[in-house]
C-alpha cells in the first residue's frame, strides 16, 4: 500500500502534466505523510539535495558546453574533421565528417541536443549542397549526437554520478564512456559508408596542406577544453568541479578573445539561457533527493530487487530485461529525470548480481540516450527535425538502420563489460 | 488590474533571473579563483567551495520560480495531449492547484527550516546564519505562488520568440 501511495501520486501528477520535479516532491510529501514521516524531513532532504559540493559540477559543465556549442566551435570542428576524412577520400565522406565533427564537439559540449543543433546547422546544408538527401543528412546528425551522451564531459554522466549519491566518481564515468562513444562513432561511420556505396553518395574532398595546418591550429584552441577536463582530473591538478570551472573560463577566453564569436552584449543572454537549464536540473535533483529518501524508507529498492530476482538470477537476463524497460521509458520521458528516478531503484538490483555500477551507468546512458532519438518524447530528434527543416515522418522512415546500429552497440556495451571498464581501470589509479 | 499584476510579475521574473544570474556568474568566478589561490598564491582556502554551494541554493530556487513562470520545467505531456481540449483545461487547472500546494509547502516548511537553523552558523562564515542560507527556499516558493496566481487569474505570459535551444541537459 505504501508503494501504491508513493508511485500512484507520482504517476497521477505525471499524467496530468505537472512538472516532473515538483511531481517528485509532491509524491515524496504524500508518501512521507502516509507512513507518518513529518513534512520537515522532506523539506530537509530537498535542501540537502542542492547543498552538496558535488552539485557544482552541473552549472560548470552546462555553462562551458553552452559557451562552446553556441559559438563558432562547430564550424571549426567540421573543418578539422574534413581535413582528417579528406585524407582517405572515401565515398560518403561528408557523412563521416559529420560523425567525426560530432565526436569532437561531444568532447566539449556534453549534450546531444547542443551537438545536433550546432553540427546540424553547419553540416546539413553542406551535405545537401553536394547531393546528399536532406533527410539522410538529418538522420546522420541526430544519430551521431548520441556520442555526446556517453563521452566525457557528458552532462548525463554527471547526473548519474549524483544519482548514485556520489559513490561513483565522475572521472570513472567520463573514462568509461570513451570506448563506447568511439565504438558508436565507428559503427555509424561504417553504416554511412555502406549506405554511401549503395546509394551512390559523393566522395569527400581532400584539403590542401596549408589550409589543413591553419584549420588544425584554429580548432586546437577549443579542443584544449577536453585536455583541461580529462587531463586536469586524471593528473590530479583539478577536482572534477574545478576542472569544470576552469573549462568554463577557458571556453570564455577562447570564444571571446581568440575566436571572437561573442560580443560582450551577447553574454547576458547566454547566462540567462544557461541558468534556466541549471535551475531546472537542480530543482529536479533537489526534489528527486526527497523522493529517493521516502522510497528508501519504504524499502522500495529492496522490494524491486526481490522482484527482479524472482524473475531470474541470471545477470544477463536481468540486464536484457532492464534494457527493454529503459528503452520503453526512454521513449516516454526525458533523460535526466529517468536517471534520477531509476538509478536508486535499479542499481541495487544489478549490484546484487555483480554488475559494476560504472558499467551499469554506461548501459543506462546509452539506452536512455537512444530514447532521445525516439518519438513521442525525444528532444534530440525534435531539435534535429527543426534544424534539418524536415518532418518527423520523413526522419522516421530513414532512421531504422541507425536505430539498428545503436541497438547493436547497446548490446555490445551491455554484454561486454570490458568496453566500459577497461579504460578507467587503466588510467585511474 | 490584470495588466498591473502582469507587469508586477514581469518584474518579479526579472528579479529572479537577475539574482540567479548573478549567482551563476559568481559561482563561475569563485572556483577558478580557488584554483588560482591554491597554485599561484599557495594558500588553499575552504571558503570558495562553501560560498559556491550557498550561491547554488540561491540559483536553484530563484531560477526554479522563473522557469515555472515560463513553463520550462520538464513534464510528461503524452497523456494530456490525448485529452479533449476541455479536459486538458481541467488538467491544467489541477496542475496549478497541486503546484500551489508545493509552493505553499516550500513557504511554510521552508520558513520552519530557516527558523530551526537560525542560530546555527557556518564554519567558514561565523557571522552567517544557516537560516539565511536556506531563505531562498521559502522566497522561491512565495514567488512561484505569485506566478501560479498569475497563471490562474490572467493566463500564462505570451512566450517571446526564442531562436535558441530549449533548456536541457540531454
Amino acid at each position: 500500500m505504501d508503494l501504491f501511495i508513493l508511485l500512484g501520486t507520482l504517476f497521477l501528477c505525471f499524467g496530468i502534466g505537472m512538472p516532473i520535479s515538483y511531481s517528485l516532491g509532491f509524491g515524496a510529501l504524500a508518501g512521507a505523510l502516509w507512513i507518518g514521516i513529518p513534512a520537515e524531513a522532506v523539506m530537509l532532504k530537498i535542501s540537502d539535495g542542492v547543498s552538496k559540493v558535488a552539485m557544482l559540477t552541473i552549472p560548470f559543465f552546462v555553462l562551458a558546453g553552452a559557451i562552446m556549442a553556441e559559438g563558432g566551435m562547430a564550424r571549426r570542428l567540421v573543418a578539422l574533421a574534413n581535413v582528417i576524412v579528406g585524407v582517405v577520400r572515401v565515398r560518403g565522406g561528408l557523412s563521416a565528417v559529420n560523425i567525426l565533427a560530432t565526436t569532437f564537439l561531444s568532447g566539449i559540449s556534453g549534450s546531444s541536443v547542443a551537438d545536433t543543433s550546432a553540427i546540424g546547422s553547419v553540416m546539413i546544408p553542406q551535405m545537401e549542397k553536394v547531393g546528399y538527401p536532406r533527410v539522410f543528412a538529418t538522420n546522420v546528425t541526430i544519430s551521431a549526437s548520441l556520442q555526446a551522451i556517453v563521452v566525457p564531459p557528458s552532462h548525463n554522466a554527471v547526473i548519474y554520478s549524483l544519482a548514485t549519491g556520489g559513490t561513483i566518481s565522475i572521472i570513472s564515468l567520463f573514462m568509461a564512456g570513451v570506448v563506447p562513444g568511439l565504438l558508436l562513432g565507428v559503427a555509424l561511420v561504417m553504416l554511412v559508408i555502406f549506405i554511401a556505396y549503395r546509394d551512390g553518395h559523393p566522395k569527400g574532398d581532400s584539403v590542401p596542406l596549408r589550409d589543413a595546418v591553419r584549420i588544425t591550429i584554429d580548432a586546437t584552441w577549443g579542443l584544449i577544453t577536453i585536455v583541461i577536463i580529462i587531463g586536469g582530473i586524471l593528473l590530479g591538478v583539478f577536482t572534477a568541479i574545478e576542472a569544470g570551472a576552469v573549462a568554463c573560463l577557458w571556453a570564455f577566453f577562447v570564444t571571446m578573445f581568440i575566436y571572437r564569436d561573442y560580443r560582450w552584449r551577447d553574454l547576458p543572454g547566454l547566462v540567462h539561457r544557461t541558468l534556466k537549464t541549471v535551475a531546472m536540473v537542480m530543482t529536479l535533483i533537489a526534489m528527486a533527493s526527497s523522493f529517493g529518501y521516502v522510497m528508501a524508507l519504504m524499502q522500495m529498492p529492496a522490494k524491486i530487487t526481490a522482484f527482479f530476482l524472482s524473475v531470474s538470477e541470471n545477470k544477463y537476463v536481468i540486464l536484457l530485461l532492464i534494457n527493454f524497460m529503459l528503452l520503453v521509458l526512454g521513449c516516454l520521458m526525458d533523460m535526466a529525470p529517468l536517471i534520477l528516478i531509476c538509478t536508486p531503484i535499479l542499481l541495487p538490483v544489478v549490484m546484487k548480481l555483480g554488475v559494476d555500477p560504472v558499467h551499469f551507468g554506461m548501459i543506462m546512458l546509452l539506452n536512455l540516450g537512444i530514447g532521445l532519438l525516439t518519438p513521442p518524447v525525444g528532444s534530440t530528434l525534435f531539435v534535429g527535425c527543426a534544424v534539418g527543416k524536415v518532418t518527423l515522418e520523413e526522419v522516421m522512415k530513414g532512421i531504422w538502420p541507425f536505430y539498428g546500429v545503436m541497438f547493436v552497440v547497446l548490446m555490445l556495451v551491455t554484454f561486454i563489460p570490458a568496453l566500459s571498464l577497461w579504460l578507467p581501470a587503466l588510467v585511474i589509479k | 488590474m490584470a495588466a498591473s499584476y502582469r507587469k508586477l510579475m514581469d518584474w518579479a521574473y526579472l528579479v529572479c533571473v537577475w539574482i540567479a544570474g548573478v549567482a551563476l556568474v559568481l559561482i563561475s568566478a569563485i572556483i577558478p579563483w580557488a584554483v588560482f589561490t591554491r597554485y599561484v598564491l599557495n594558500s588553499a582556502a575552504s571558503w570558495p567551495e562553501t560560498t559556491a554551494v550557498l550561491l547554488t541554493i540561491v540559483l536553484t530556487f530563484f531560477g526554479a520560480a522563473a522557469c515555472y513562470r515560463l513553463g520550462l520545467h520538464m513534464n510528461v505531456t503524452i497523456a494530456v495531449d490525448m485529452l479533449p481540449a476541455r479536459l486538458r483545461r481541467v488538467a491544467d487547472f489541477v496542475v496549478e492547484l497541486l503546484m500551489a500546494v508545493m509552493a505553499l509547502f516550500m513557504v511554510v516548511y521552508g520558513i520552519r527550516l530557516c527558523q530551526a537553523t537560525w542560530n546555527n552558523s557556518i564554519a567558514e562564515f561565523p557571522f552567517l546564519s544557516v537560516g539565511v542560507v536556506y531563505s531562498p527556499i521559502p522566497l522561491g516558493g512565495a514567488i512561484t505562488l505569485l506566478f501560479i496566481i498569475e497563471h490562474l487569474a490572467i493566463g500564462r505570459p505570451a512566450a517571446a520568440a526564442d531562436p535558441h535551444l530549449p533548456p536541457t541537459t540531454d
